[in-house]
């Protein structure tokens, strides 16, 4: 490439994020069409900016549609940008609850996993306590709501 | 039993019911002569374990591997610990990757100066863009 401008390989390089997404990314319209030189989409440092920007909320949980209203607040004009600036707060925090949520459940999922795998013993066989915990046939396990089971 | 009657025994959508059948989790069950679904026990058996496994986020195909397992009892368990185990490991990768996720959020809801877009720190924080 004889011009300034960036491909999509270095791009993705430079943003850890896959070429694949980055078509993808394109098609939903999260990402503007590239400038196309040839076949090759070449990138601008905007891009890597924008893409950035979108690798970091998809990190942080945001879903595609919440980062696209984000990258719209991010460039709206100082007319609306106090509202704006509440409606990004608005936004992570409702990000926040559903990430505390998710870990909650999935701590609940972890207690009753471990509890299943610690009680597995293959020296006695009497039974799969895992699967038993599973059909709801162990009395230890059959309520939900016991947090430590043995 | 009706199919509205297992999806209620089991909080399960009726949508839901019908679309394990089709992935082959649960089986077909008979029909009554006006055509209607009719389940068994059997059927509400296996659907509150296939409940239990996704409750405690097990994907489709290791509820498929489950049930397998539990169809065969005389089986050794190593392979049913081996599921759990491997299902244990991925849960307590994404604990850590949310709990990384809560903790960035946090910080970043934290430097909000209630000002406006130009100086927002949530913006800011998730990455540079004033030149776009």
């Amino acid at each position: 490439m004889t011009q300034s401008g960036i491909a999509i390989g270095a791009l993705s390089r430079m943003c850890g994020c896959n070429i694949e997404t980055i078509r993808y990314y394109e098609r939903i319209a999260l990402m503007p069409r590239a400038e196309r030189r040839g076949r090759y989409r070449v990138y601008a440092e905007a891009d890597v900016a924008r893409l950035r920007f979108i690798k970091r909320a998809r990190g942080v949980g945001f879903s595609i549609d919440e980062i696209r209203t984000l990258l719209e607040l991010s460039t709206s004009d100082s007319a609306t940008s106090r509202n704006s600036c509440s409606n990004a707060r608005q936004l992570a925090s409702t990000n926040l609850s559903s990430v505390r949520s998710r870990l909650d459940d999935l701590k609940r999922m972890e207690a009753a996993l471990s509890a299943a795998i610690a009680a597995c013993d293959r020296d006695a066989f009497t039974g799969c306590p895992i699967l038993d915990a599973l059909a709801g046939t162990d009395a230890a396990w059959s309520d939900d709501s016991s947090r430590n089971a043995p | 039993m009706k199919i509205g009657e297992l999806a209620r025994a089991t909080a399960t959508k009726v949508e839901t019911v019908r679309f394990y059948e089709r992935a082959g989790l649960l089986p077909p069950p008979d029909r009554t002569d006006a055509n209607y679904r009719s389940y068994g026990p059997e059927h509400l058996q296996r659907l509150s374990f296939i409940r239990r496994s996704r409750d405690l986020g097990f994907s489709l195909d290791a509820v498929r591997d489950l049930l397998a397992l539990a169809d065969d009892r005389g089986k050794p368990c190593d392979a049913v610990d081996a599921i759990a185990s491997g299902h244990l490991a991925e849960v307590e990768r994404k604990i850590a990757d949310l709990t990384a996720m809560r903790g960035e959020l946090r910080r970043v809801i934290g430097s909000c100066r209630h000002n406006t877009v130009a100086d927002c720190k949530i913006i800011e924080t998730l990455g540079p863009r004033r030149d776009a």
